[in-house]
């Protein structure tokens, strides 16, 4: 496997020919995006290219985090046959995958819908004991454009893309962290509709919320300030369950939306940080990782840990570079997709630091 | 902006004198620095702002901040040109913005985020609280009621049971009624246990007391449990060396006797193993380790990692709830010692309690010219043999008897030189012989001050003349010099007046019959009422009092009060279904002179009476 990460700014550096590329840029970027695809694919007819709009990119040089610049590409020649791509339009009702190989998936989506879940669910039913990360993507709160993924050569806002990799080639592995802890008592969703919680344990939801945190602002809704663990019915605990973040608030019902979909009868607990030692000693689980050869990693990083580590999350990305010992790229998404711990399922959070590290398998017959 | 040689040189040398640095590493660092200022590179920045996180000093990051105003400084002052001037000011702006302003801004949003986690801290205590309150209050309550029917029940169903008037299917009834009391009073008391220990009611009450006695004492409570499994044997290595510590005793038998329990209740065949290990941490402390092994059915890892959990119990086919294991780790925590177990599925378990204590001074072991005579019928347990050569070692005079005819030969020839104590450990159906020998003996003067003992009789029998009866073995303590005292083992004789006050008629009726049937001679007076007691206290001297404290118009409280009115008070109990500490705290408070607990266990009423009426000129 071959791997060049590349900005806009020097994709003349790149010295081979690469099978795949995917890209990560923010939404008034489309048309840099389209160019280059032009370009490279004049250059390398056979080549493959996706991507996923960002809130904000993140890659292993400085600046770290790259603002409204810069796109980034990661160049990847891979072994032929190794992949397989996967254009869904999220009306489908269930996903159905290839039963030809075995896969390891990379999935993204260009936004949240009813189903994603019941996808994610299904990909790994249908994959058995392999792997899933992906998330979704996003926009920059200054910007008004849709969020999209890209397909070779076009933009998609109601798609999910699927990265299939052949797990006889490549592996996939990878964990999901955040950092707080579920505290208190719980709260059970008595009145919903999509996104929107009406009532908990029967009382207009934001009443509910506000006696225990206080007055919630808009300012604290776009900090993401107040997440909390969302356990469906079929979860044990709520150690396990995502972490969800409030969308919006409104005071006039009463009511409050997430970045998900609830259903009645779900539970809530607040979630509070954990304290700053553990938070370094979750973050240091990624170390285990450390120096695999002729691998890269992808970093979705939730929006809500932007706002929650502001100039620390540069700090991390540092630390992260320099225990991991291989070139990283990933953004500022809408939702991680990746296991809480190694081996479990794969489940849909917010606020949490998704890493997925692709290695080709080293005894391949 | 250019740095000039000169201004590098010493630069280098700063770091290097300041931070300890190889002069490579200086000039690399200076390097960096050269870059940010010369071509507004900030990997210097980033560099700096990680080493600051990385090393989380605070004399390391004043020691940065200080190095990085005295460089500007100096080279603010060096520079030759107003643009030069311009560009160390905005570069500074740069490097301490992105430095210290920003973690600055950092910290003050930890500072908000902290005080809304304290926020919902705050509130989540507060509602656990009144949740645990109303919980405590609840139980407390439930509880209450339970104890108070439950000592109805089960003090009816001891009462026939004495009489031994049914016969056949209505005898097994019975038994199941019975059987069925015991596991209901034992799930009471493992639920408000519970309790106590998370509402932190739960009262440590130190006192000295001999090791070995205690263990004993452990042993013949699971003695029954142990009577319906004959295929398990018991087997005990005990340490005889008799320490006298001081510790809460209670809740060392308590987690001692869960464990037992539970090792008879998962053991079907092969044997339990009681071994107490004692190591001398100092002259004043003592580390004991009690182990209770076992031939049952063992537990697999996953078991064993929830072992110690509330309603743990896996083996759904076994009685009980699973909170003995949980109650008994949690005691031991607030013990200081410590529970552990290891377990082989199918082989066995291995249960450990380890705690240090205190090594009490008033325990002296003063056994010399002591005269013990044993009866051992065909008895080939090595732990009587031990302690035989122990008390011999430690200057008694021992006679040891095997044969019947020559010990019963020896006892009725006897005309001086009587033994301080007899211990007889007899065949099945001996000791019914031997009560009746005893009494018989006990009419003689010089049997007066001896002390008869029943050992091992691993029997549910009724011996009325013996002074001391043991399931399994007699603690060695017990032939210590100063520790005996003469009992009157005849509560027949007792001639003393109580009034008891309840307003349940049924726990009245249940007092009436346990004291009658063990007292005869003493005289019980009966009030369901707090007005009804005043006045008859005001007519009649009484030499114990004991009141339920929870009834109807007078609670117990204000009945105590008003009878201390009247007159001298003799010994007052009360009498209380409601074991919480605050309850016990009050009581103590207020000068009653213990608690008398329901359901009623009648041998600590007995022992009641009986110190009362011993220090009663009757």
């Amino acid at each position: 496997m071959k791997i060049k990460v590349l900005t806009c700014d020097d994709m003349d550096r790149l010295d081979f020919e690469p099978t795949l590329i995917v890209c990560f840029y923010q939404s008034n970027k489309q048309k840099q995006v389209l160019n280059h695809y032009a370009m490279l694919k004049k250059q390398y007819p056979k080549i493959d290219m996706i991507g996923c709009s960002s809130e904000s990119n993140i890659y292993d040089q400085i600046p770290y985090i790259e603002g409204d610049s810069r796109c980034l590409f990661m160049c990847l020649k891979l072994e032929k046959d190794a992949y397989r791509l996967e254009l869904r339009n999220n009306t489908e009702e269930r996903l159905r995958l290839p039963k030809d190989k075995s896969y390891n998936t990379i999935m993204f989506s260009s936004q949240y819908f009813e189903k994603i879940e019941n996808w994610i669910n299904d990909i790994q039913d249908e994959l058995g004991g392999y792997n899933l990360f992906g998330a979704i993507a996003g926009v920059s709160d200054v910007l008004t454009d849709t969020a999209t993924v890209f397909y070779n050569g076009k933009f998609y806002d109601e798609h999910v893309l699927l990265w299939l990799i052949d797990v006889t080639y490549y592996r996939l592995d990878g964990l999901s962290v955040h950092q707080f802890q579920p505290v208190g008592f719980e709260f059970i969703v008595t009145k919903s509709f999509k996104d929107t919680i009406y009532e908990l344990d029967h009382r207009p939801a934001l009443k509910v919320l506000e006696e225990v945190v206080g007055c919630i602002t808009a300012q604290n809704i776009q900090s993401f300030d107040f997440p909390f663990f969302l356990k469906r019915s079929d979860m044990v605990s709520f150690d396990e369950s995502p972490l969800s973040s409030i969308k919006t608030i409104d005071k006039v019902t009463g009511s409050i939306s997430l970045y998900r979909y609830v259903k009645e009868h779900d539970k809530l607990k607040l979630a509070i940080p954990l304290s700053s030692k553990e938070q370094e000693d979750r973050l240091k689980q990624f170390h285990k990782f450390h120096k695999r050869e002729d691998s890269i990693a992808f970093l979705f990083n939730c929006v809500g840990i932007k706002a929650y580590l502001g100039m620390m999350e540069f700090v991390y990305l540092m630390d992260l570079k320099y225990n991991l010992k291989m070139p990283f790229v990933g953004f500022h998404s809408f939702g991680e997709i990746g296991p809480i711990e190694i081996n479990q399922k794969s489940i849909l959070h917010n606020q949490t630091i998704s890493l997925a590290i692709l290695s080709p398998v080293k005894d391949r017959v | 902006m250019k740095l000039s040689k000169a201004n590098i040189h010493i630069l280098i040398t700063n770091a290097q004198k300041r931070f300890g640095l190889s002069y490579d590493t200086a000039k690399n660092l200076v390097k960096d620095f050269q870059n940010l200022l010369e071509k507004d590179d900030v990997t210097f920045i980033y560099e700096l702002n990680y080493a600051i996180f990385h090393r989380r000093n605070h004399k390391f990051t004043k020691n940065i901040l200080n190095s990085i105003v005295e460089t500007y400084v100096y080279l603010y002052g060096e520079a030759k040109t107003k643009e030069d001037k311009e560009t160390i000011r905005n570069n500074f702006e740069k490097l301490f913005d992105m430095i210290f302003i920003e973690r600055c801004q950092y910290s003050k949003r930890l500072e908000e985020k902290s005080h809304r986690t304290q926020k919902i801290l705050q509130h989540t205590t507060k509602r656990l609280n009144e949740t645990l309150e109303t919980q405590e209050l609840m139980i407390a309550n439930i509880s209450h009621e339970m104890r108070t029917s439950l000592n109805a029940i089960s003090g009816y169903l001891t009462i026939i049971n004495d009489r031994d008037i049914l016969q056949g299917e209505d005898k097994q009834y019975l038994n199941k009624a019975t059987h069925a009391t015991r596991t209901l009073k034992a799930l009471v008391s493992d639920i408000l246990s519970i309790t106590k220990i998370n509402s932190g009611q739960l009262e440590i009450q130190k006192e000295n007391f001999w090791l070995d006695r205690m263990l004993l004492k452990c042993i013949d409570n699971v003695a029954l449990m142990l009577k319906k499994k004959p295929k398990i044997q018991l087997q005990t290595d005990i340490e005889f060396i008799p320490y006298m510590v001081y510790g809460d005793q209670n809740h060392i038998m308590e987690i001692i006797i869960n464990i037992l329990s539970n090792a008879v209740k998962y053991t079907d065949r092969g044997y339990i193993k009681l071994k107490m290990d004692t190591h001398k941490i100092s002259q004043e402390e003592i580390m004991v380790h009690f182990v209770v092994a076992d031939s049952g059915i063992g537990m697999t890892k996953e078991q064993v990692s929830h072992i110690f959990s509330p309603y743990s119990r896996f083996k759904t086919e076994r009685q009980g709830l699973g909170l003995g294991m949980h109650i008994a780790h949690q005691l031991a925590k607030k013990l200081d010692g410590t529970l552990s177990v290891h377990s082989e599925y199918q082989k066995g378990s291995i249960f450990t309690f380890s705690i240090k204590m205190c090594i009490s001074k008033e325990g002296k072991i003063d056994v010399s010219k002591r005269k013990i005579c044993f009866f051992c019928e065909n008895n080939q347990n090595t732990l009587f043999h031990k302690r035989v050569e122990f008390l011999q070692q430690e200057g008694a005079l021992v006679e040891l008897f095997e044969k019947e005819n020559e010990f019963v030969n020896y006892l009725l020839t006897l005309d001086k030189d009587v033994p301080d104590f007899i211990s007889i450990a007899s065949s099945f159906d001996g000791y019914a012989k031997y009560d009746a020998l005893i009494y018989y003996l006990k009419s003689l003067p010089i049997f007066r001050h001896t002390i008869f003992i029943a050992e091992n009789i691993n029997q549910h029998i009724s011996l009325n003349y013996f002074d001391e009866v043991y399931e399994h073995f007699s603690p060695i303590t017990l032939y210590i010099r100063s520790e005996h005292k003469q009992k009157h083992k005849n509560g027949k004789k007792y001639d003393i007046s109580i009034l008891a006050v309840d307003d349940t008629e049924t726990n009245l009726d249940i007092l009436r019959l346990f004291i009658s049937k063990q007292f005869p001679n003493i005289t019980l007076d009966l009030a369901s009422g707090g007005y009804e007691a005043i006045g008859m206290f005001k007519i009649k001297k009484y030499d114990m009092v004991m009141l339920d404290l929870k009834m109807p118009g007078l609670n117990g409280f204000e009945v105590f009060e008003k009878l201390k009115k009247i007159g001298p008070l003799p010994p007052v109990y009360a009498f209380s279904a409601d074991i919480y500490k605050s309850n016990i705290d009050k009581i103590e408070e207020v000068g009653f002179a213990g608690l008398i607990e329901k359901p009623l266990q009648p041998q600590k009423l007995y022992n009641i009476i009986e110190r009362i009426a011993n220090e009663t000129d009757y």
